[in-house]
């Protein structure tokens, strides 16, 4: 009796730090963007482009199944989606322009990814899709440099 | 010695070697830190052949798994923490892997996520059920061997040698800024942890129990540890590398199970992804089986009930509703949407905090003669034994600070 009641004591203790550390983490990224919290969405956001552009020139030269890439796609809109939340905030004054940038790079993102999911079976227009892609590549690496 | 044994033991070791942590760990720790995690690898695969070897003599010799020397060496109230402990972490593991088949069969089918979960839940239960022990290492071992495609993959990417050979040079670059620094300390726990996690253990030593060893299987549980988890490793050092070559010099930091197919789809096209899906799906297959058996091996060693696949489900059937329990448990917390990446992620960084808990009865009970008589440790393997408690403790207390210091390895 007193080991179960030491070890759900423990257990208990556990969950309450799991639970302490993701409130302290959820309340920190409640507060405004800074430039360091910026970087990281746009780093994360930089790697969505770049392994979007991957995954097309996959399916351009038809590397992979029809399943697969449509899935994969779907996938990374929702993580494109979640990066969009992130950056969703109000933004410290020092970084507004980067982060307003930031968001019409990720909106395009978006917009690509859906017109990729439609051109999956068609490389001709998939690779207008790669050259688009490229392009938000290097907005994106533009603005990483100014962070 | 039967060396067909010997040789199918040191298969179903390498193809049973990685799981859904290694398959994500490994990736991202080539992609993020290009090859200067191949150390820890090293450290990983020589520690969990040392301790599966102990176990698995241990079982051989003594005929003792691992919760009942856990009960005996530390214990009612200290053994029960470790088992709730590891119950917890098994679970988590498990909901991991049956949310990997999840994916794969997703990629393969596109059916919806949800469904797959239910056939991936259903698939295992099934398996288990009808499947004598043997058999289920050995499937899912043999078929998880279609993972040896990523070798390939990793050659013909046509690595540069002399830098992936620095890269087993144990090592802290010295470029990297505190926030970098917290997150590849980070990953060298996460690398080391995602071989040895306590489950492996487990189900290895209650394998041999299940089996009947004697002393006699010692050749082929030594052999079968140490060539096949060292060959085994190999597969993880060809994820760090595919990581290291493809997206390390685009910026890619793969959070998707989906991206590791990817490498092999730039050099073999849609056979080479084909045979990435199908291997994943065996290897994870096979540690949702582990895990699920694991889970129910722990419970009824630690409380004494009769247990084992050899026998009919009626004849053990505490033993038996503990697996079902477990594997539905994991379909449940999948259910609720949390993504199975994130699982691993929780389930390593756990795990290594209760590993010394697991590791130490072994240590102990593999060293007494009145156990093991003339089979004890020698003296190699008694200070690699203690090193390696000593670099599993430091895992286990700076684990947790800095999972959340580098914000599970993302800064």
């Amino acid at each position: 009796m007193k080991a179960l009641l030491v070890s759900i004591v423990i257990i208990v203790g556990i969950i309450i730090v799991i639970g302490i550390a993701t409130f302290a983490v959820s309340a920190m990224s409640s507060q405004k963007l800074t430039r360091q919290n910026v970087q990281q969405i746009a780093q994360n956001a930089g790697s969505l482009v770049a392994e979007t552009t991957l995954l097309d020139q996959q399916i351009q030269y038809q590397k992979v199944t029809t399943n697969y890439a449509q899935v994969y796609l779907k996938d990374l809109q929702q993580q494109v989606s979640d990066t969009e939340q992130q950056v969703d905030k109000p933004a410290s004054r020092d970084v507004q322009t980067e982060v307003k940038e930031q968001k019409q790079i990720i909106k395009q993102v978006r917009q690509l990814l859906s017109q990729s999911l439609s051109d999956v079976d068609s490389p001709i227009k998939m690779a207008k899709n790669i050259s688009a892609l490229e392009e938000l590549e290097q907005k994106q690496n533009n603005l990483l440099q100014s962070l | 010695m039967n060396f067909l044994d010997i040789f199918l033991g040191v298969l179903t070791a390498v193809g049973g070697f990685i799981d859904i942590s290694n398959l994500v760990f490994n990736t991202q720790a080539g992609a993020i830190f290009h090859y200067s995690l191949l150390w820890p690898i090293v450290i990983g695969a020589i520690g969990i052949a040392l301790y599966s070897e102990m176990a698995g003599r241990i079982a051989a010799v003594a005929k003792k798994p691992d919760f009942d020397l856990i009960r005996e060496r530390m214990g009612f109230p200290l053994g029960m923490t470790t088992l709730i402990a590891s119950l917890f972490i098994t679970i988590m593991t498990c909901a991991a892997e049956i949310g990997g088949i999840a994916i794969v069969l997703r990629l393969l089918s596109a059916l919806p996520y949800f469904f797959t979960i239910l056939i991936a839940g259903l698939i295992i239960l099934l398996v288990l059920w009808l499947l004598k022990f043997k058999w289920l290492e050995r499937v899912f071992g043999f078929l998880g061997l279609f993972l040896l495609v990523l070798i390939l993959v990793a050659f013909n990417l046509h690595p540069n040698l002399k830098l992936v050979g620095e890269g087993f040079i144990p090592q802290i670059p010295s470029h990297l800024s505190p926030p970098h620094l917290f997150s590849y300390l980070y990953f060298v726990i996460g690398v080391i942890s995602s071989i040895i996690m306590p489950y492996n253990v487990f189900f290895y030593s209650s394998g041999g129990i299940e089996e009947h060893w004697t002393a006699k299987d010692l050749l082929t549980n030594r052999v079968s540890t140490y060539v096949g988890y060292i060959f085994g490793s190999v597969l993880a050092v060809a994820l760090t590398i595919i990581g290291a070559i493809i997206f390390h010099p685009l910026g890619i930091q793969p959070q998707l199970l989906n991206s590791v197919a990817l490498g092999s789809t730039i050099v073999f096209g849609k056979i080479g992804l084909i045979m990435v899906l199908l291997g994943i799906l065996f290897a994870v297959g096979g540690a949702a089986v582990e895990t699920s058996l694991a889970g129910a091996y722990s419970l009824s060693q630690f409380f004494g009930w009769h247990w084992g696949r050899y026998e009919k489900p009626s004849k053990t059937p505490f033993f038996t509703l503990t697996w079902i329990i477990i594997i539905v448990i994991a379909v449940l917390i999948l259910f609720s949407g949390i993504n199975p990446v994130s699982i691993t992620q929780y389930a390593v960084i756990f795990s290594i905090v209760a590993l010394p808990f697991t590791y130490i009865p072994i240590y102990l009970v593999s060293n007494d003669k009145f156990y093991m008589g003339k089979y004890v440790n020698g003296r190699i393997t008694n200070t690699l034994g203690i090193v390696y408690l000593i670099i599993i403790v430091i895992c286990a207390v700076t684990a947790l600070p800095l999972f959340f210091l580098s914000q599970g390895g993302s800064t």
